[in-house]
């Protein structure tokens, strides 16, 4: 079973529930490594002290606030516990809000509460039931590694849901924007749009949506690991002239009753397979090698990967024949590590 | 000093998350098995690798949390 990310009880009126909070969704970005180019030596990030260059543990790390004229408050984490006595385990219900009255806006992310143990599973029912019956959430706040959270604690189905919230300080002001408000659209295109968003409409199926984007990336990565062609895809649409608007509205709405997508421009830019480094261009194709395009640095860092002995001392022309005879001929790359 | 989270068995990490104004996430404990808020005590925004892009967070440079 996962491990909860946070430990404590839920609270209201006089009823305590020890629950364990765990994360309902994950992150699919590709999250890549950093490494400096034309090498395939990985950028990492250390916590030193800037004066002695020594690596600090976390056992020996505090905290500073910055208070001006260089000068630092310097704040223990157990200060920062005792200033919210209770708080970092107790998630305190403090009044119940209808849904629907919360906007989108303020939703941050979602986690699930189970009890920590059966004997906890009745009191759970009871708020989880109590809370569908009335279409109601419990607003909360508590506190988890430093940082108070404001939450709103609801039914969804046979568990109970948390849902972090934005404080009302933190939604940005949004008049600051030169936004269009008071431009009204004309008559007949104010009826295409609704038309087209009629036409356009259907029952909110999230497994329709996938995260194209990452695919493509993943498959970026799969076709210059294999040395594959990569095929690029057509310019996103130009932005639609105000001449042109009734006409674009006009087509839409026929596309979309007719079933048909609408049109869109697709054309295949070049091709930019890759067979180098981390960061080369690409120096060979179709898997041969062409050992005479890359750079000194290029060919250190394959004949590190290649185990060449006696590389550090090698002239460019030497580190080029030992390179091809340890990779029997293919430039081809093994991946970075 | 005892950590509480790991008195208390729960899933954290004692690396500190940097979080990079164009949204890359790092950390500084190399075996971190997940970039997120929330399991980390220390968390520093640092600029990212080529700098603040526009429409990015402006959380400020190096600031730790």
């Amino acid at each position: 079973m996962a491990r909860a990310i946070w430990t404590g009880a839920i609270s209201f009126g006089l009823v305590s529930i020890p629950v364990g909070l765990f994360s309902a969704t994950e992150d699919h970005t590709v999250h890549f490594h950093q490494f400096e180019r034309g090498t395939s030596d990985r950028i990492r990030y250390q916590r030193v002290n800037e004066r002695t260059g020594k690596e600090v543990d976390y056992d020996d790390i505090v905290k500073g606030k910055d208070v001006g004229g260089g000068e630092h408050v310097i704040v223990e984490r157990d200060e920062l516990a005792d200033i919210a006595p209770g708080r970092s385990r107790t998630l305190d219900i403090t009044a119940f809000v209808d849904l629907d009255e919360i906007d989108p806006i303020f939703f941050q992310k979602t986690y699930w509460l189970a009890p920590t143990d059966e004997q906890y599973e009745r009191p759970y029912a009871l708020l989880r039931e109590a809370m569908t019956r009335t279409n109601r959430a419990g607003v909360a706040t508590f506190v988890m590694r430093g940082k108070e959270y404001l939450t709103a604690v609801r039914a969804d189905g046979d568990v109970l849901a948390l849902e972090t919230l934005f404080f009302a300080d933190e939604i940005r002001d949004r008049s600051s924007l030169d936004l269009p408000g008071k431009t009204k659209p004309r008559g007949k295109e104010l009826d295409m749009a609704t038309g087209l968003i009629e036409a356009m409409s259907g029952p909110w199926r999230p497994e329709d949506f996938r995260d194209t984007y990452t695919e493509r990336v993943e498959k970026l990565i799969e076709d210059k690991r294999r040395g594959r062609e990569i095929v690029t895809e057509a310019e996103p649409p130009e932005p639609t002239a105000m001449t042109d608007l009734i006409a674009a509205l006009e087509r839409s709405v026929a596309d979309a009753r007719g079933g048909r997508k609408p049109e869109k421009r697709s054309s295949s830019k070049g091709a930019s397979g890759k067979k180098g480094k981390p960061g080369s261009d690409g120096a060979a194709s179709d898997g041969a090698a062409d050992l005479s395009a890359l750079s000194k640095a290029d060919l250190s860092a394959m004949a590190r990967e290649l185990d060449v002995k006696g590389r550090s001392s090698m002239s460019r022309a030497e580190l080029q024949d030992a390179v091809a005879a340890a990779s029997g001929g293919s430039a081809q790359r093994k991946k970075a590590s | 000093m005892t950590c509480l989270d790991c008195a208390h068995e729960v899933d954290h990490c004692h690396g500190t998350l940097v979080v990079r104004v164009d949204g890359v996430l790092e950390c500084t404990d190399h075996g971190c098995v997940a970039l997120v808020r929330e399991r980390h005590e220390l968390v520093v925004v640092a600029p990212g690798v080529s700098g603040t892009s526009p429409g990015a967070p402006s959380d400020g440079g190096g600031e730790a949390r």
